[in-house]
C-alpha cells in the first residue's frame, strides 16, 4: 500500500481535495465523467463576492493538477466498484475508462479534427446554446486538451462513413478501435465530490421553461454573459437576438417549496446578484429585477455586494415571487405578475428575458454512485454526511465527503470543505513525509551571448484575427539579440510545448518570450516550460497581446499590430536584462501553533497532531473550549456543544503531540513558513517556540448589545443566548410574551455591514423551544430576511406550526423599544401585513451578532496579516483560498474568518490543518525568488525600508538592512524608498523597468496620435485590465502597460523617465484603499504620484498628464473608461514638448 | 392594511388555530408570505385586501379585520392559489374556512343573499338557458333532469340556509 488516494469528481472542489492531497505526497487518482476537468466552475462567467473571472482562477489549478507528479487523472471514466477490503482499511476500486477513440498520448490538441468535422451537435458545455463537433474538445481551456469522439453522433459510428477526422489528423491520433479500459487500484480512501445539477424547469411548467425561448435557466444565462459564450458575451434575447431593456430573475424556482425541493439552495440569491451586476456592466440602461422571498445573503462581503448592487447598480430587489411567466402576444415580451409585498401592490411587467434561479439537486447519478459506494442519501437526496461534529465523514468510514454533493454551498465553502475532506483522507494513510518527484533537468550553463527565443500565439483566432501575427513574428526577428521567433496556433497546447521546449535546445536560446495572453495565467506554465528545457525559469518573460491587444482593439488591427510590435520591443529590452534567480529552499520544523483553543482550534490542532505532528495549542483564557463551551446549543440539534467539544478536548489534553498552552498570548512572531520564532507570555514568563506553520483560530466574541433596544437599561430585555439559559433553568413562566429582534446591530448602512449569519438559526432553535417548554408564550419574531442553512427550512416551517408569529421589518423602519411600567414595549410595522403592531413583552430577546475580537487588529500586526474592513481576518481569496494567508505558512478559520456555524467551524478547521500539512510534510519549502535584495556597500542604514516593509521581511540588522527571502512577498515598495537605491527588486529592477519604460517610447506615435505608459500593479490594475479584454471593452491603444507586482513599486524615477522619454502622459493604477495585496504599497504610490505632479508643475508640464487610478481585478468596464478618459484629457492637453526634446539619452 | 397602532391585545393569538383545527383552514400556518397566491389570483387588483394579506390578518390575530373583509367573499374559487403556493397552504379553502366563521358570527353580505335566495327558489345556481339545452342535444348530451325544487329547498331548511339568506316566505 502506497499512500493512494481516490478522488471522484474533478469540479473545485475535486481539484482542491486532490491538490491538497497531491502536495501532502499522496498519490491521487482523480477520477471525471466528463472528457474535461473543471466542472461547473468552468462554465461561469464570474464569481461572488469579487467578481473575478471564474475561469481565470480555475484554469491555473486545472493545469497545475495536471502537471502534478502525484496525480493521476482519469478523464472519461467512471467509477464502478469501491469495496472495502477486510481487516485492511483500504478499499479495491475499479475505474472504467470511456473510449475516446482517440489517443490522448498523441493528441496535440491542435482542434483541427474539430474544425473538419461535419457534425454539429448542441454542447453541453454551453448548455445546448451553442454547438460542437462530434469529435470536440468541449471548452478552450479543457484539460486534458485531448479530442473526444461522440459515438452517438459520429457519421462514422451511426452510418460507417466520413473518418475525415482520421485523414486530418496530423499526429494520427484518431483510433475508431479503441476500446473501454479497466482499471484496477488499491486506494486507502475516497474522497467524493460529484457537485450538482440545477432542477429542470420545465417541471414546473408555469415559468414557461422551453416553452418560451427567452425564459432562461440561470446557468444558460451565465454562458450568455461569458465572453467566450454562445453570444460572445453579448447579452441578447435567444428569439431574435436583440438586446434585452429588461431582465428579471426569479427566485426559489423549486426550491423552498415542499411540493418540489423544501430546502433553500443557498447561493441562488447571490449569483442572480452577480449576473445582475454583470448585466449592468454589459449595459447600464437594462432595466434589473430581482424577484425573492428571503434575500440570502449571508456569507463573507456578501451584504456588501447586495448593497452595491441595489445603490451603484441600481438594481431592483423586490421581495414578492410571481407564480408564472406568460407571453404577451402584443409585444411578443414575457409578462409576469409579481406582489410587491413592501407597498401591497400587485404589478405587471413586460420583460425581455426572463432568468429562472432553479433548485440545486445533486448531479445526476448520485444516487447510483452512493449505492457503489455503499453510502447514505439524505432526507433531501444529496449525500449524506454524519453530522455537524462530522461534515465530511460518511456512513463508510475511509470515504468522504466535499462540495455541493453534501448539499447545496457556494464555492468558498466547497474549496474549505475539499481540504477538510482532503486531511481526513490522509488520515487514514501512514504517510508523514511527502514524496514528490519532479523531472528536474539540470540548468544550462547560459554563456555570454544572448539568445533571444519569441513565440508568438494566434490564440485560435483570439489573437490571429485580430492583428498581423506573422507581421509581429517578422518584427519580432529584427530586434537584438533575438535569434528565433515562430508563431503557434496555441502556445499553451502540449504540442506547443513540447516545440518550445525543442526550440531552447535546437536554438540553444537563453531568454524566452511568448507573445499571448496574460501572465496571470500561464506565466507559470511557461517557465515550468522553460525549466524542463534547462533553463531558468526566470529568464522568461510574457506579453500580453490578447486581452491588453487584440480583444480590445478588434476594429484596429494596424493599431493592435504595432502595439504588438510595441509590447515585445518592450519584453525584449527586460529579457536582456533578466538573469536567472533562485528559489532558496529551507527545511520546515516539523510543528504548528495553533492560536485559540475553541471549536476550531482544537479540531485543527488534533488533525495535525493526529497525523504526527507536534502541535503547541495556545489559548488566552485558562481553559479550553472557547466562547461556546458554557453556554451553546447547536441549532435544531437539541445537542449541547458541550457534547461536542468536550470529547476533542479529552483527546487534545491526552495527545501525546499535543502541548496546551493556557493564559497564553502571543507577543512576537519572526521567521517565515518553515521556521516561525514566537514568544509567548505565559503568566508573566517569557515562552519561546520554534513552528513550521501558524493556524489562526481566535473566534469571536457576541457582541453585547449595550445601549441597543434598551438592553442594559432594562432586564427584561436579554440575548438569545441568555434567554436560551433562562429557558433551560426554568426562569421563564407560561403565557409570557416574547419578542425575538433579529438582526440586531447588523446589515447596517456604515459600521457593522455584515449579516451574522447564525442569529436566524439561534432565532427559531430558541423560539421553539421556549414555546415547547412554555406552550402557551406568545412568540414574535421580528426579522428582515430569515437566513437558513438546509435544514433550517424544516424548522421554520415547524416554527409556523407552532403558531409562532414572524414579522417582516425593513432596516429604515426598525423596531422601537421604549418602557412603560418596567414594561418594555414593542413597536414594529410588519411590511408584509403593513400594519403598525405594539408589543407590551415580559421579555424581549436580542440577537447579538458575533464581532471580531478587539485583539484582532494586535495579533493581525504581530503576524502581519491582513484584516477587512469589518475587522475580521482576511483570507488570501474569497473563492480559492478561503483558509489561507497571503503569506505563506499563516492559515485561518472559524468565526475569526466570519461568523460561521458549528459545522462550517469544523470542516474550516480540518481545511486548514490540511493546508497546513501540506508544508510540514513537504519538510521542504522554498522561497519567493522576485524577492528584494540589499546592497550593503550602498546601504546607509537609514531604516526606511524596515518603515514601509508590511511584512516586516526587511529589517535593520546592526547598521544592514536585510532581506529575509521567505518573508519577501517582492511588491518592491522598499526599492522605492530606498534614498540610497541600495535595495535591488529582483525581476522589477529600475533597470529593467527603465529599459522597458524606453522601448515603450522608442517608436513615436503615429501623426495625431498620443503614447501613455502605464504602470499596472499586477493584482488589481492589470487584471483589470485583462477583465477589460475578457469582456471584450474597447478603449484606444494610446497606452503601454508596464506589469508591476505593485503599485507601490512606482518609483517617481520612471514616472519622470517616461516623461523625459516624451510620454504624452503616464497612467499608475493600483488596487482600490484597503485592498492592496501587498496592504499599503497603493498608498504609497498616491504619495508619490501626488509629489511627481508638483514637480511636472513646478517645470511647466500639465499634471494632469499624470494620473492615479484604482482599479480592481473585476472592473474591466472602469478601466476601459479609464483608458479612454485620459486619453481624451491627453488629447486636450496636446502631444507632449520634451517628445521631440527626448531623442537625446537621460539616464 | 389599517394606519392606526395595533397593540397585541387587541390580536387573538387562538385565531389562526381556529382556522387551522377546520378541514379548510388546516394548510393555513405553513405561510411564509412569499406572494405567490396574490401573483395568480385573477382578482388581486381589485380586492382591497390581498391573499397573501388575508393570510397574514389570520396569522397575526386580526380576527375582527380578518372577518370583515370584503375579499373573501368575492374569491372565485379557482384554486390557482392551491395549487401554486410553495408551501402547500390552500389560500382558497382558508377563505373558505373564514367565511365560514364569519357566516356563523355575522352572517353574509347582501349581495349573497340575493344570490341564496335564487338557488332557494329555484334549486339552480345559474338559470339553464334555451340554448344551452339545444347546445346539449346537438353534442348528443343527456337531457337535463329536472330540478327538484322542493327537495332542495328541505335539504337548504335542514341547513338553516333559509334564515341565513333571510328568506322567510316559507317559514311563515
Amino acid at each position: 500500500m502506497v499512500n493512494e488516494i481516490l478522488v471522484i469528481g474533478a469540479g473545485i472542489a475535486g481539484i482542491t481535495a486532490a491538490l491538497d492531497l497531491a502536495e501532502q505526497g499522496h498519490q491521487v487518482h482523480l477520477v471525471e465523467r466528463d472528457p474535461s476537468i473543471g466542472g461547473r466552475m468552468a462554465q461561469l462567467d464570474k464569481t461572488f463576492p469579487t467578481l473575478d473571472c471564474s475561469i481565470c482562477i480555475l484554469a491555473p489549478k486545472m493545469v497545475e493538477i495536471s502537471r502534478h507528479p502525484n496525480v493521476n487523472l482519469f478523464t472519461y471514466s467512471e467509477v464502478v466498484k469501491v469495496q472495502p477490503i477486510k481487516n485492511a482499511k483500504a478499499f479495491k476500486v475499479k475505474i472504467i475508462q470511456k473510449p475516446r477513440y482517440v489517443d490522448s498520448v498523441k493528441c496535440t490538441g491542435c482542434r483541427l479534427c474539430m474544425e473538419k468535422c461535419p457534425v454539429k451537435v448542441p454542447s453541453e458545455f454551453e448548455e445546448k446554446m451553442g454547438s460542437r463537433k462530434a469529435i470536440y474538445i468541449p471548452f478552450p481551456q479543457a484539460v486534458p486538451a485531448v479530442s473526444v469522439v461522440d459515438r452517438e453522433h459520429c457519421l462514422y459510428f451511426t452510418k460507417g462513413v466520413c473518418k475525415i477526422c482520421e485523414k486530418v489528423c496530423p499526429a494520427e491520433a484518431i483510433d475508431f478501435d479503441q476500446s473501454a479500459q479497466e482499471v484496477e487500484l488499491e486506494v486507502e480512501a475516497v474522497v467524493v465530490a460529484t457537485g450538482f445539477d440545477l432542477l429542470d424547469p420545465s417541471i414546473l411548467p408555469q415559468y414557461g421553461y422551453t416553452r418560451f425561448p427567452n425564459v432562461l435557466k440561470s446557468i444558460e444565462y451565465e454562458r450568455i454573459m461569458n465572453a467566450a459564450g454562445p453570444t460572445g458575451g453579448k447579452i441578447v434575447r435567444p428569439s431574435d437576438q436583440a438586446e434585452p431593456e429588461r431582465i428579471a430573475f426569479i427566485q426559489c424556482v423549486g426550491s423552498r417549496n415542499v411540493n418540489v425541493k423544501p430546502y433553500c439552495s443557498q447561493f441562488c440569491c447571490m449569483y442572480a446578484t452577480k449576473q445582475a451586476m454583470i448585466t449592468k456592466e454589459h449595459n447600464p440602461n437594462i432595466d434589473v429585477i430581482i424577484l425573492y422571498n428571503d434575500l440570502r445573503a449571508s456569507g463573507k462581503g456578501h451584504q456588501e455586494l447586495v448593497r452595491r448592487a441595489e445603490e451603484e447598480f441600481k438594481i431592483k430587489y423586490v421581495k414578492g415571487l410571481p407564480s408564472e411567466v406568460q407571453l404577451d402576444l402584443k409585444t411578443n415580451k414575457l409578462k409576469i405578475r409579481y406582489p410587491d409585498i413592501l407597498s401591497g401592490e400587485v404589478k405587471t411587467t413586460l420583460t425581455d428575458l426572463v432568468v429562472l434561479c432553479p433548485a440545486v439537486v445533486p448531479k445526476n447519478g448520485t444516487h447510483k454512485l452512493a449505492k457503489t459506494l455503499g453510502i447514505d442519501v439524505s432526507e433531501y437526496g444529496f449525500l449524506k454526511s454524519v453530522n455537524s461534529s462530522a461534515p465530511v465523514d460518511t456512513s463508510v468510514p475511509g470515504i468522504y465527503l466535499c462540495g455541493t454533493c453534501e448539499g447545496p454551498k457556494d464555492i468558498s465553502h466547497s474549496v474549505a470543505q475539499a481540504s477538510a475532506a482532503a486531511v481526513k483522507a490522509s488520515s487514514r494513510t501512514s504517510l508523514v513525509n511527502a514524496k514528490i518527484t519532479r523531472n528536474k533537468v539540470e540548468e544550462k550553463p547560459l554563456g555570454k551571448e544572448l539568445r533571444i527565443g519569441i513565440f508568438v500565439c494566434n490564440c485560435g483566432a483570439n489573437i490571429g484575427a485580430f492583428l498581423d501575427v506573422p507581421e509581429v513574428v517578422e518584427f519580432s526577428k529584427t530586434l537584438e539579440d533575438v535569434t528565433h521567433a515562430e508563431e503557434f496556433l496555441f502556445s499553451c497546447s502540449k504540442d506547443s510545448i513540447e516545440k518550445i521546449k525543442d526550440a531552447i535546445k535546437e536554438h540553444d536560446l537563453n531568454r524566452v518570450i511568448v507573445a499571448s495572453c496574460t501572465p496571470r495565467t500561464h506565466e507559470l506554465l511557461f517557465r515550468d516550460t522553460c525549466e524542463e528545457a534547462g533553463l531558468n525559469p526566470y529568464l522568461f518573460e510574457m506579453v500580453n497581446i490578447r486581452e491588453h491587444d487584440s480583444w480590445v482593439h478588434p476594429k484596429k488591427p494596424v493599431e493592435a499590430t504595432e502595439k504588438a510590435a510595441d509590447l515585445i520591443r518592450m519584453a525584449v529590452a527586460k529579457a536582456r536584462l533578466l538573469q536567472p534567480l533562485k528559489r532558496l529552499e529551507t527545511d520546515v520544523t516539523p510543528s504548528a501553533l495553533v492560536i485559540g483553543g475553541g471549536l476550531s482550534g482544537l479540531v485543527a490542532a488534533k488533525a495535525i497532531a493526529d497525523k504526527g505532528f507536534k502541535v503547541h495549542l495556545v489559548e488566552q483564557k485558562d481553559k479550553l473550549g472557547g466562547r461556546r463551551i458554557d453556554q451553546y446549543v447547536i441549532p435544531f440539534k437539541n445537542v449541547d456543544a458541550n457534547i461536542l467539544i468536550d470529547p476533542i478536548i479529552e483527546m487534545v489534553k491526552n495527545h501525546k503531540k499535543m502541548e496546551v498552552l493556557l493564559s497564553t498570548e502571543i507577543k512576537e512572531v519572526k521567521g517565515a513558513i518553515g521556521n516561525f520564532d514566537i514568544t509567548m507570555f505565559q503568566q508573566g514568563k517569557t515562552k519561546k517556540l520554534k513552528v513550521g506553520v501558524i493556524i489562526v483560530a481566535t473566534g469571536t466574541n457576541e457582541l453585547t448589545p449595550k445601549d441597543l433596544y434598551g438592553y442594559g437599561k432594562n432586564k427584561k430585555v436579554v440575548t438569545i443566548s441568555e434567554l436560551q439559559q433562562l429557558t433551560r433553568q426554568s426562569h421563564l413562566t407560561d403565557k409570557e410574551t416574547i419578542v425575538f429582534i433579529l438582526c440586531v446591530g447588523v446589515r447596517e448602512k456604515e459600521g457593522r455591514t455584515y449579516c451574522s449569519s447564525i442569529c436566524c438559526s439561534e432565532a427559531l432553535d430558541c423560539a421553539i423551544e421556549v414555546k415547547e417548554r412554555y406552550p402557551n408564550s406568545q412568540i414574535y419574531v421580528l426579522f428582515r430576511d430569515i437566513q437558513n442553512q438546509l435544514e433550517g427550512e424544516k424548522y421554520y416551517r415547524q416554527a409556523h406550526g407552532k403558531g409562532i408569529h414572524f414579522i417582516r421589518y425593513i432596516s429604515e423602519k426598525p423596531p422601537e423599544v421604549s418602557v412603560h411600567n418596567e414594561t418594555p414595549i414593542v413597536r414594529v410595522e410588519d411590511i408584509e401585513g403593513r400594519i403598525k403592531l405594539e408589543i407590551p413583552a415580559d421579555k424581549v430577546a436580542l440577537a447579538a451578532p458575533l464581532v471580531p475580537r478587539e485583539t484582532n487588529r494586535n495579533l493581525a500586526s504581530i503576524l502581519k496579516v491582513p484584516l477587512n474592513t469589518q475587522n475580521f481576518f482576511l483570507e488570501a481569496h474569497p473563492k480559492l483560498r478561503p483558509l489561507d494567508f497571503a503569506t505563506d505558512g499563516i492559515y485561518l478559520c472559524g468565526t475569526c474568518h466570519s461568523p460561521q456555524t458549528i459545522e462550517e467551524c469544523v470542516f474550516q478547521a480540518l481545511g486548514a490543518a490540511s493546508r497546513a500539512l501540506i508544508p510540514l510534510m513537504k519538510t521542504k519549502v522554498m522561497g519567493e525568488a522576485i524577492t528584494a535584495e540589499v546592497n550593503p556597500d550602498l546601504c546607509i542604514s537609514c531604516g526606511n525600508c524596515e518603515v514601509v516593509c508590511e511584512y516586516g521581511a526587511i529589517r535593520l540588522e546592526g547598521s544592514l538592512a536585510k532581506v529575509n527571502p521567505f518573508l519577501c512577498k517582492g511588491c518592491g515598495t522598499c526599492a522605492v524608498e530606498c534614498p540610497a537605491k541600495a535595495i535591488t527588486m529582483y525581476h522589477f529592477d529600475d533597470y529593467q523597468l527603465l529599459s522597458m519604460i524606453r522601448a515603450a517610447l522608442e517608436k513615436p506615435p503615429r501623426e495625431g496620435d498620443l503614447r501613455a505608459v502605464a504602470f499596472f500593479c499586477n493584482w488589481c490594475a492589470y487584471a483589470g485590465s485583462d477583465m477589460a479584454g475578457v469582456s471584450r471593452f474597447s478603449y484606444p491603444s494610446t497606452a503601454r502597460i508596464i506589469r508591476v507586482m505593485c503599485s507601490g513599486r512606482v518609483d517617481e524615477m520612471h514616472i519622470l523617465q517616461a516623461f523625459l522619454l516624451g510620454a504624452d502622459g503616464v497612467l499608475v493604477g493600483g488596487c482600490h484603499q484597503g485592498d492592496c495585496h501587498y496592504i499599503s504599497g497603493n498608498l504609497m504610490a498616491e504619495k508619490r504620484v501626488k509629489k511627481v505632479k508638483g514637480w511636472l508643475e513646478e517645470v511647466g508640464l500639465e499634471p494632469e498628464r499624470l494620473r492615479l487610478e484604482w482599479v480592481s481585478a473585476g472592473e474591466g468596464k472602469r478601466l476601459a473608461e479609464v483608458m479612454k478618459e485620459f486619453t481624451a484629457q491627453l488629447r486636450k492637453v496636446g502631444p507632449s514638448p520634451l517628445r521631440e526634446v527626448s531623442k537625446g539619452d537621460i539616464e | 392594511m389599517s394606519k392606526k397602532i395595533v397593540r397585541a391585545s387587541e390580536l387573538d393569538p387562538d385565531f389562526k388555530f381556529d382556522i387551522a383545527k377546520t378541514h379548510e383552514g388546516e394548510t393555513v400556518l405553513w405561510c411564509v408570505q412569499c406572494g405567490m397566491c396574490t401573483a395568480n389570483c385573477p382578482y388581486s387588483e381589485v380586492w382591497d385586501v390581498k391573499p397573501h394579506e388575508i393570510i397574514k390578518m389570520i396569522l397575526l390575530g386580526l380576527r375582527e379585520q380578518a372577518l370583515n373583509c370584503k375579499s373573501m367573499w368575492t374569491c372565485a374559487t379557482c384554486f390557482m392559489c392551491a395549487e401554486r403556493c410553495p408551501q402547500g397552504v390552500e389560500v382558497g379553502n382558508v377563505m373558505f374556512a373564514l367565511k365560514n366563521i364569519a357566516t356563523k358570527e355575522r352572517g353574509i353580505p347582501e349581495g349573497l343573499k340575493l344570490f341564496g335566495q335564487q338557488i332557494y327558489k329555484t334549486g339552480l345556481s345559474a338559470k339553464i338557458t334555451g340554448f344551452r339545452k339545444r347546445e346539449r342535444a346537438n353534442l348528443g348530451l343527456p337531457t337535463l333532469p329536472n330540478v327538484d325544487v322542493e327537495s332542495i329547498k328541505r335539504l337548504l331548511k335542514k341547513m338553516k340556509f333559509d334564515e341565513l339568506i333571510d328568506e322567510e316566505e316559507e317559514t311563515a
